[in-house]
């Protein structure tokens, strides 16, 4: 699972999901964080690609409580017409103090069909 | 010129592979409405009615004019190929780049050239007409890529769609879960003692990780999965989106529209490129507005300077313009229409009008007839002509692989 290290003294935590535009693959999300050592989960944001600067979700607890937590990413999307549009790329970016930490990315191709994907990052305080 | 029209398509076949679009699959989600008019084609002269048919953008696209004399075929008198290059020569690796400046790319995307040949046998026995042609289309509904309203009953769906697949790859993981703690313990065996006491997949963390890792990696957990998907409830939602894009063609067919086009004709006495003498240039502006459920109007204008000859440098031009109204009723596959046209011939002072009626068939995907007939009065001679047309309009079939 992808690690990204944050600072356990420094500002909020944020996660910062990246689609295709809605015009290509629409999409439909949510933004999960996960309890350290267990499935617990908190849902921080519901939602979609129609307006890509709302795509941020805030991490609830303060940085000295969010080691080993894990940001998760899971989304549904469709590709209105993959023969002009087949590329994908999906990014999930942990952010802290205006700076990218770290991201989990996948690209693929789009089919015209409904497709799943789920993206994880760990935090680790450092 | 059948050869220079069958070489110019394999180039461009070709040429858009050679810009990685060989994992290029045509889709079943492309919507397969009526082939627009191209400026190259209507340069030509191909028809009485100057109307340039706005629609909705294609890669591709082939006009002809008809192509039989009695019952025989002949080669057609005119033909025209339209490209839209954003469309052909998109690549996938700029789609990171496209999203970001999609206003700009939305432009590029409807901007398409026209290449079109006829043969023109008032210059001479082997005289040919050359035109290239330029448009882009400013309004555009009906477009399921850019309707906001379309996109959120598709991203409800996918919602749906979201929580049917977590439900049943849980019901995957938790009759597999002994393989899935063997996963977890593999990548992660501080958590041991956790992992195998865990009775339920809940109590596995991070089990959705190490499953999807495993589907993404392994061919034949990949295959297991699918299979399980199938013989459970498997989501609805491709079936769903089927009917949603089939409803959504059968009520946008006549949605607004609105194109701008320019074309620019030459003419030479034979087939030689280098005796090509300017003969005409045009200009088109068409809106096509809903009305009613099942109706579309049209609104054109149609401007150009035209040389009276294309045989001397010295040639005079000629100022001409057209008001094309046409009225559509039907469904997206077969259509009837009016059509009232007023037009000036600078050439020889005329004021005409064509009134006409015809339709529009598709009848087999990617394949585009358009017949009208009408009786165009010259008032200026005070008589008149019975006029008919065909046109025959190729784009690529919904469900063909080009690439």
């Amino acid at each position: 699972m992808k690690e990204v290290y944050f600072k356990p003294d420094g500002g909020a935590l944020r996660a910062k999901a990246i689609f295709p535009h809605s015009s290509i693959a629409p999409v439909n999300y949510e933004i999960i964080l996960r309890e350290a050592g267990s499935n617990n989960t908190i849902s921080l944001l519901q939602g979609d690609n129609l307006n890509p600067e709302d795509d941020v979700a805030n991490l609830p607890f303060t940085p000295d409580l969010l080691n080993g937590r894990r940001v998760i990413l899971d989304a549904t999307y469709v590709g209105l017409n993959p023969a002009l549009h087949n590329g994908y790329r999906i990014r999930l970016e942990i952010w802290q103090d205006n700076a990218c930490l770290g991201f989990v990315e996948e690209t693929g191709e789009l089919t015209g069909k409904g497709q799943y994907t789920i993206m994880f990052i760990r935090l680790v305080a450092r | 010129m059948v050869r220079y029209f069958l070489a110019a398509l394999l180039l461009l076949a070709v040429g858009a592979s050679g810009q990685r679009l060989d994992s290029l699959t045509l889709s079943k989600m492309r919507l397969n409405f009526i082939v627009p008019d191209m400026p190259a084609f209507k340069s030509l002269g191909a028809g009485p009615s100057n109307l340039l048919r706005p629609s909705t953008p294609m890669p591709i696209a082939v006009a002809l004019s008809e192509f039989f004399q009695g019952d025989k075929f002949v080669i057609p008198r005119a033909f025209a190929l339209e490209v839209a290059p954003a469309q052909l020569l998109h690549a996938s690796n700029t789609v990171f780049q496209l999203d970001r400046q999609y206003k700009q790319y939305r432009t590029w995307h409807s901007f398409r050239v026209s290449l079109g040949s006829a043969r023109d046998t008032a210059l001479g026995v082997n005289a040919r007409k050359l035109a290239l042609g330029f448009r882009i289309n400013l309004v555009n509904k009906g477009d399921m890529a850019t309707d906001r309203q379309a996109l959120r009953q598709i991203i409800d769906a996918l919602g749906q769609l979201r929580l049917e697949t977590r439900a049943i790859r849980k019901a995957f993981a938790a009759s597999h879960i002994g393989d899935i703690k063997a996963w977890a313990l593999e990548a992660n065996p501080s958590d041991s003692a956790l992992v195998r006491a865990a009775a339920l997949i809940d109590q596995v963390p991070d089990w959705d990780y190490y499953l999807h890792q495993k589907i993404k990696t392994d061919t034949v957990w990949a295959q297991a999965y699918e299979q399980f998907v199938y013989t459970s409830k498997a989501p609805e939602f491709d079936a769903w989106f089927a009917g949603f894009k089939k409803a959504y063609k059968q009520e946008n067919w006549n949605a607004d529209k609105l194109d701008i086009a320019l074309a620019i004709m030459g003419a030479s006495r034979d087939s030689l490129l280098g005796n090509i003498r300017f003969a005409q240039a045009g200009w088109w502006s068409t809106y096509a507005l809903r009305t009613g459920k099942n109706g579309q109007t049209l609104i054109g204008i149609n401007a150009g300077i035209a040389a009276d000859t294309a045989l001397k440098k010295n040639a005079a031009h000629y100022f001409s313009i057209s008001v094309p109204v046409r009225y559509v009723f039907g469904t997206n596959r077969v259509k009837g229409f009016g059509e009232c046209q007023y037009q000036y011939r600078g050439r020889y002072a005329e004021h005409h009008s064509f009134i006409n009626l015809g339709a529009e068939f598709n009848p087999v995907d990617g394949l585009w007839l358009n017949v009208y007939g009408g009786v165009d009065h010259n008032y200026t001679a005070g008589k008149g002509s019975f006029v008919t047309n065909l046109d025959i309009k190729i784009t690529l079939p919904e469900k063909f692989n080009l690439f």
